[in-house]
């Protein structure tokens, strides 16, 4: 805050009652549910774990340097593969249909945005467990390819890169969707028409124009749909089985079962640096398209 | 001058309402055209089936003897300045311009030199770098010309092109227009629903209202001899009175019997242009003369309103005078017109 607001405040301490009913409860929640957790996970980073798990106050690097090791990095980049292709997967599948959504009659666009965000009603787990259901070799899938005979044997589509991927893209295809969505309506219909004026054909102006305008939504909807991707650990669990392990399992696995905080706290520490990057190329992006619209 | 434009039995309707109803219009080579008319009297449809935005539910529009009805946008000869300019906020003023010609897939160096000339007519030098949110809404608005003409187009139409502009930009951008009118030599087909603009810039105004076109004409003509009461009525300041023709004369309430040889029988207005009335203190020998009483005056500088009252009559009759008249307030004057000054309107 500037110094001429904080003297303009002083002479009007009712304006300092407003402030702190209305940011009070939000920031309140942020430092109790932020910053208290984020400092507690960086302390423990730099300690050293007790003999039967816990916490030993004794400062070191050595969390880092195990962070390093091919193995983790490996399976981090796999993760990021795997939240990746979600995210490109999303992008393809989500842009169409926000794209749709926005050339529907006006009334019928809230029920197709409420239609998108319906499975959100329903429990993450059961909604997860529905696919177990429907890709096991007992499945549904397995069972419908047998009755057309593409199959003689049971054929199982779990427990690999792809179930995860396919798991991962049902769960938050919503989340890449209605951001597009957002961006791609406040596109002016004007714009649409004097680019066709101008003589540019439906692709070219999809090109030159939607796609440039729609930039922001992209990116804001590919970190909504990569950031939780890469963390979740309940969807390799259930769907990639022992087979696809992401940085989401290790981090649990270090908590709940190696009991190794500090190094889960690196760990940790490790997406939500890959996060603080994704936010800043993002909010460069906004402040430099913001500024036009 | 040839005909460009050929607009025959146009017809477009939206659910119930018929927005442009049997339109017939002829626009001609390098022609400066307005569609004149209130809100929602068909002239921004009109202007639109020009684009190619709205097909025609009826009728032919036909560009140099070339049907265009079912033509893209993308595909005619025609550009148009939006009246929200719809400049594409995430290029540059000069790919705004440049736009359409790069869809053209011109050479390199032929854009950029037709637009450097396009960019030095309008007076947008220096500009070329700026995103259209960091410019003034009369360098947008040039910009949105620019993008235009740049094209070369066989008709431009301008939807309210001055509507977004300050009062003062606004007389400026109306010389301008016309200047760059005369300089490309491009038919202009301008949509207003602003009657001095149109008169100012056009040189003839197509009159609207209810999805028909009332009159076409010179603004002069428009002025002078307007055709309808509708017309009439919008284009400037006008009295009427109402009455009726009988025997070659018109008898009104406060008329006796003015000539009014041409005129068919059956009642009519008389209308009359405040301007073409003569206020005096004392009745003289003229053969149309009406008494009334100065209610108020109002002086302009160049000149002076008078509201004079009739005798069983409720709205004053307008008088406009040179200069400034003085007439107290009360005071008995009577006004006169030559006959042939005053328009006969059927009604």
């Amino acid at each position: 805050m500037t110094k001429r607001l904080s003297k303009a405040d002083r002479s009007r301490p009712t304006r300092w009652v407003g402030r702190l009913l209305t940011l009070g409860p939000g920031g309140l929640y942020l430092t109790l549910f932020l910053a208290v957790p984020l400092a507690v996970i960086v302390t423990y980073s730099f300690m050293r774990r007790g003999t039967f798990g816990g916490v030993v106050y004794q400062p070191t690097l050595e969390n880092y340097r195990r962070a390093v090791d091919p193995l983790f990095l490996r399976i981090l980049w796999d993760s990021v593969r795997i939240g990746g292709l979600t995210t490109l997967l999303a992008l393809l599948i989500g842009y169409p249909a926000a794209f749709a959504i926005t050339k529907l009659p006006t009334r019928w666009r809230l029920p197709a945005l409420v239609a998108i965000v319906l499975p959100f009603w329903s429990n993450f787990l059961i909604r997860t467990y529905a696919w177990i259901v429907l890709l096991n070799r007992e499945g549904i899938l397995s069972k419908a390819l047998r009755a057309v005979g593409l199959t003689d044997e049971p054929v199982g589509f779990l427990y690999n890169r792809g179930s995860v991927v396919v798991g991962l893209l049902y769960a938050y295809l919503p989340l890449m969707i209605l951001p597009l969505y957002a961006a791609l309506d406040r596109i002016d219909p004007a714009l649409d028409e004097a680019s066709a004026d101008l003589g540019a054909k439906p692709w070219r102006t999809f090109i030159r124009v939607t796609v440039p305008l729609s930039l922001p939504g992209m990116t804001a909807g590919s970190i909504f749909v990569f950031v939780p991707s890469i963390g979740n650990f309940v969807v390799p669990e259930l769907l990639g089985g022992g087979q696809a392990v992401m940085v989401g399992n290790l981090i649990r696995d270090q908590f709940l079962r190696a009991r190794d905080w500090p190094f889960g706290a690196v760990l940790s520490l490790s997406i939500v640096g890959l996060m603080m990057i994704l936010l800043v190329v993002q909010a460069v992006q906004l402040k430099r398209t913001r500024a036009h619209a | 001058m040839p005909e460009l434009v050929h607009i025959a039995k146009v017809t477009k309707r939206f659910g119930d309402v018929t927005a442009v109803d049997a339109v017939d219009l002829t626009i001609e080579e390098n022609e400066f055209f307005a569609l004149l008319g209130p809100s929602g009297c068909g002239k921004t449809t009109l202007l639109r089936i020009l684009a190619g935005f709205e097909d025609p539910d009826e009728g032919q529009v036909l560009l140099g003897g070339r049907d265009l009805v079912g033509v893209r946008p993308y595909d005619r000869p025609v550009n148009m300045m939006f009246q929200s300019y719809a400049l594409f906020p995430h290029l540059t003023v000069w790919q705004n311009i440049a736009y359409g010609l790069v869809e053209e897939r011109l050479p390199k160096r032929e854009i950029e030199q037709r637009v450097g000339e396009v960019i030095a007519k309008v007076g947008l030098e220096g500009l070329e770098s700026r995103k259209p949110h960091q410019i003034s809404g009369g360098q947008k608005q040039r910009v949105a010309l620019a993008r235009a003409i740049v094209k070369r187009p066989r008709v431009l139409l301008l939807d309210e092109p001055l509507a977004a502009l300050d009062k003062k930009i606004r007389a400026d951008m109306q010389l301008e227009l016309k200047r760059l009118q005369h300089e490309v030599g491009i038919t202009f087909v301008v949509v207003t629903h602003d009657q001095e603009e149109a008169m100012s810039m056009a040189d003839r105004v197509a009159v609207m209202n209810q999805g028909r076109i009332l009159q076409v004409a010179d603004p002069i003509t428009l002025y002078e001899r307007p055709a309808d009461y509708f017309v009439a009525q919008f284009i400037g300041e006008m009295n009427f009175i109402a009455g009726e023709v009988r025997d070659g004369r018109f008898f009104s309430p406060e008329l006796e019997g003015v000539p009014a040889p041409d005129a068919d029988a059956g009642p009519v207005w008389l209308a009359l242009r405040p301007e073409k009335i003569v206020l005096r203190e004392s009745p003289g020998a003229t053969p149309v003369e009406l008494e009334g009483r100065v209610e108020t005056t109002t002086f302009f500088g160049s000149l002076t309103h008078c509201y004079v009252r009739l005798p069983g009559r409720e709205e004053p009759v307008v008088v406009t005078a040179p200069g400034p008249r003085t007439f107290q307030p009360g005071a008995t004057v009577w006004m006169t017109w030559r006959p042939e000054d005053a328009v006969l309107l059927p009604r």
